[in-house]
């Protein structure tokens, strides 16, 4: 793949991210699953599963990464080192011979990268990629807030008790589709590899 | 990012000044809530009104508000050109101006700062919806489901500031109000 690009690696979960078209089938074959899990959770009578929800919550969430370091977007934030090393190095770099280090590094490395060895920290670029992915889907939220809302209020003499009856499904869509939306940006957006195209 | 020294009356030349508005601003936000709880359903129809109001008063998302406009105005012809007819003249007498590209990378992150903190109190506040579920479920005495239209409001009003909050809070102070700052403190 091009150097520094936002998107770890080119396979996840046996599923080809390589090429644009790829990674946007993921992204609304994502999607698609996060609304057909609404709609049972909705449709089905009597649901208070609280636990299915949970489970279902977290599982969407860390799916496509970012916030996460397994999924197919790199992790935003660089791991949290207990102490700082000495600048211009990386942070693979550091530990072994840097005293500062104390050797405590290991944890954070296990963390972030799930264990492999490919995963690098974000380079300057790629951070303000990941502001701009931020900033785009920040402009979506609220849009698709402004447009629930305005029907949330049209309808409101008709839903108000059955929305309040379905509160914790559409409260774990909110939640889902709220946390995962930059990554969703960064897959949707990100541009055609050379090598790949 | 700041483009107004003084807004509604209230100074925000330097960084304290911002951050004690983006406080006060909060503190209006988490008044109108609770009496909007304390209200219930009588007070729907002011909330509605109020959180349009609400929403667009940092600026960001809105013009001639403290925070810069976060897009460019859609200009029907350009300004310069000939086929301008002077249209433009509305524009010109306005305090917009187009960010330019300093501005619009500390825009984008602070829209990634607004999301780390939205994402954050999202799961926060899911986290205690689902632990308060056995006594707010609907037909119970707490019933959450009846002050939705209060929860919404909140969400919308939130979500909507969070970016321009950030920007106010984290906009650094410039020279000249460091100057300010010294020479008061010196005195």
């Amino acid at each position: 793949m091009q150097e520094g690009v936002v998107i770890k690696p080119v396979s996840f979960k046996g599923l080809q991210v390589k090429t644009r078209v790829q990674r946007r089938v993921l992204v609304v074959g994502y999607y698609s699953l996060l609304l057909v899990a609404g709609v049972v959770g909705v449709v089905r009578p009597g649901q208070r599963d609280v636990v299915t929800l949970i489970n279902f919550a977290f599982f969407s969430c860390l799916l496509l990464g970012g916030i996460y370091g397994r999924g197919p977007v790199k992790s935003y934030t660089k791991p949290i080192l207990p102490l700082e090393a000495s600048g211009g190095l990386s942070f693979w770099e550091k530990s072994g011979d840097d005293v500062q280090m104390l050797g405590l590094s290991g944890r954070a490395r296990r963390r972030d990268d799930g264990g492999s060895a490919d995963w690098e920290p974000l380079d300057e670029r790629e951070q303000m990629e990941r502001d701009h992915a931020h900033y785009e889907a920040y402009r979506i939220v609220r849009w698709t807030l402004g447009i629930v809302i305005g029907v949330y209020w049209v309808t409101l003499h008709w839903t108000n008790s059955w929305i309040a009856e379905k509160l914790p499904v559409l409260a774990m869509v909110v939640l889902v589709y709220v946390l995962s939306l930059p990554q969703a940006v960064v897959l949707w957006t990100e541009p055609e590899d050379v090598d790949a195209a | 990012m700041i483009q107004q020294a003084k807004y509604l009356g209230i100074p925000l030349k330097t960084l304290r000044q911002r951050r004690a508005f983006v406080v006060g601003y909060y503190v209006l936000f988490a008044t109108m809530a609770g009496t909007g709880f304390w209200l219930g359903p009588k007070s729907l129809g002011v909330m509605i009104q109020l959180a349009f109001g609400m929403a667009i008063l940092l600026g960001g998302i809105s013009y001639e508000a403290p925070v810069k406009a976060y897009e460019r105005l859609p200009v029907p012809l350009d300004q310069d050109g000939p086929q301008t007819l002077n249209l433009s003249g509305r524009r010109e007498n306005r305090l917009w101006t187009p960010l330019d590209e300093r501005e619009r990378v500390e825009r984008d992150h602070a829209h990634y700062t607004a999301y780390r903190i939205l994402r954050w109190s999202v799961v926060l506040g899911a986290v205690i919806y689902l632990l308060s579920l056995n006594w707010t479920y609907a037909g119970a005495k707490w019933d959450l489901g009846k002050q939705l239209p209060v929860l919404v409001w909140m969400l919308v009003v939130y979500v909507l500031s969070l970016p321009q909050a950030v920007v106010l809070w984290t906009e650094p102070q410039g020279p000249a109000e460091e100057l300010a700052v010294v020479q008061a403190e010196s005195r």
